[in-house]
C-alpha cells in the first residue's frame, strides 16, 4: 500500500507541472483575458432639459490589458469625426445582446475603470450587461461576463 | 360593392381576432424578485425579476412584492395601491444620488412597506418620499445614510396618512419631515435632526 503511494508521487508530480506548463503557455500566448466587469454605482444628472442616471462600471482586471490596445489610431476607420479614435472600441450591451453605449476614444486600459452606460428616470435599465472590447487592429473581441446593474 | 364590403368585413375580423389574441400585459396580485432574478422575467416565484421597479409594472394594483432572496432590488416610484413585503429576507434599496421609495398615488391608494433596508449611500435625498397616498405604512425596516444637507429619512410632502412601526431611522441628516404617526418600537438615532412624530398610535 505504502509502496503503492510513493508510485503514485512522481505521476502527481508530472500531472502538475504538465498543468503549470499548460498555464504559463496560455499566459504567453500575449492574449489579455475576457474583462470581468462589475458595477460601481449609479449617478443621477440632468441634460437636454431631461433626467437621466449613469451606471458606472470599472473593470477588475484592466490591469492586464496593454496600453497600446487604447492607443489613437489614425490608421483605423474614424469614429465619427474623430479620426484619431483608439484602436480597441468599447461597448455595452443588454443580455440580449442590444447595443446600449459605447466608447471609442478611451485613453488607455485605465480608463476601463469609468466606463458607463445611461437609461432616462425612470426607465428600468437592463438587470444585465455586459461590455465587448474590440481590438480593431487584430480584429479581436474580448467579451466580459454579465454584470449586475442594481447594487 | 357587396365584394369590396364582404372583404372589409373579412380584414375586420381578422383584425379583430388578431387583436384578441395578441399577448395581453398580465398583471399578477403577488409577484417575486430575487438578487439573481431578471426584469425580463414575468417576477414569478420561478422567474423572479431583479428590481422592484421592474416588478411594479408587472403587479396589479392592491397587488404585492416578495423578496425571494437578500439582495438590492433598486428605487421605485409606487403609483398605487401595494405593498412591499421582505420581511425576514432583507429587501434593500441603496439610493446614492436620489429618493430611495417615492409614494405618488391615488387619494384612495394604500402603500406597504415592509422588511426593507433603505440606503442613502450618504448622498440620498429621501429615504421615503411620500407625495401623495390615502395610506403608507412602514414597518420593520431601517432608513439610513441619507445624510447631505437637506436630506431626510422619511419626508411627508403630500396628503397621507404615514404610519411607522418597528422602524429604524439613523444617520440622516433630518429623521423625520411632515406628519408622521409613530405605532411605536421606533428608533430615531444618530440623525442631525431626528424631528418628531406628530402622534403616536397604539401598535398596528
Amino acid at each position: 500500500m505504502l509502496s503503492r503511494a510513493r508510485a503514485g508521487r512522481p505521476a502527481k508530480l508530472v500531472a502538475l507541472s504538465v498543468g503549470w506548463l499548460l498555464l504559463v503557455g496560455a499566459q504567453g500566448t500575449g492574449r489579455p483575458p475576457n474583462p470581468i466587469l462589475y458595477m460601481t454605482g449609479t449617478e443621477h444628472y440632468t441634460t437636454g432639459g431631461k433626467d437621466w442616471v449613469r451606471h458606472r462600471f470599472d473593470v477588475l482586471n484592466k490591469d492586464e490589458y496593454p496600453a497600446d490596445m487604447f492607443a489613437p489610431a489614425p490608421g483605423l476607420p474614424p469614429c465619427g469625426s474623430n479620426a484619431n479614435s483608439s484602436r480597441s472600441w468599447v461597448d455595452f450591451f443588454d443580455s440580449r445582446g442590444k447595443r446600449l453605449y459605447g466608447f471609442c476614444a478611451l485613453g488607455g486600459p485605465d480608463m476601463l475603470g469609468s466606463i458607463w452606460f445611461a437609461t432616462e428616470e425612470g426607465t428600468v435599465p437592463p438587470s444585465y450587461v455586459y461590455i465587448e472590447i474590440n481590438d480593431r487592429q487584430t480584429n479581436t473581441k474580448y467579451r466580459s461576463n454579465l454584470a449586475d446593474t442594481t447594487m | 360593392m357587396h365584394i369590396f364590403r364582404s372583404a372589409a368585413l373579412a380584414l375586420a375580423a381578422i383584425a379583430g381576432i388578431a387583436g384578441a389574441s395578441s399577448p395581453a400585459a398580465a398583471q399578477a396580485t403577488r409577484t417575486w424578485v430575487s438578487g439573481v432574478g431578471d426584469d425580463l422575467n414575468p417576477c414569478s416565484r420561478t422567474a423572479p425579476c431583479k428590481t422592484f421597479a421592474g416588478a411594479i409594472s408587472k403587479t396589479a394594483a392592491s397587488g404585492e412584492i416578495n423578496c425571494l432572496d437578500p439582495g438590492g432590488f433598486g428605487t421605485v416610484t409606487i403609483t398605487k395601491s401595494l405593498a412591499i413585503v421582505c420581511d425576514g429576507i432583507g429587501g434593500s434599496v441603496l439610493a446614492s444620488g436620489t429618493n430611495g421609495i417615492v409614494v405618488n398615488a391615488g387619494p384612495t391608494d394604500k402603500v406597504l412597506l415592509s422588511g426593507l433596508d433603505i440606503h442613502g449611500g450618504g448622498t440620498g435625498l429621501n429615504g421615503v418620499r411620500v407625495l401623495r397616498a390615502e395610506s403608507v405604512v412602514i414597518r420593520n425596516s431601517i432608513i439610513q445614510a441619507f445624510s447631505t444637507p437637506g436630506s431626510r429619512g422619511i419626508s411627508v410632502e403630500g396628503p397621507a396618512a404615514v404610519t411607522v412601526a418597528g422602524t429604524a431611522i439613523v444617520n440622516n441628516t433630518t429623521g423625520l419631515s411632515g406628519q408622521v404617526i409613530s405605532a411605536g418600537d421606533n428608533l430615531l438615532a444618530g440623525n442631525g435632526s431626528d424631528g418628531q412624530f406628530a402622534s403616536t398610535k397604539a401598535s398596528q
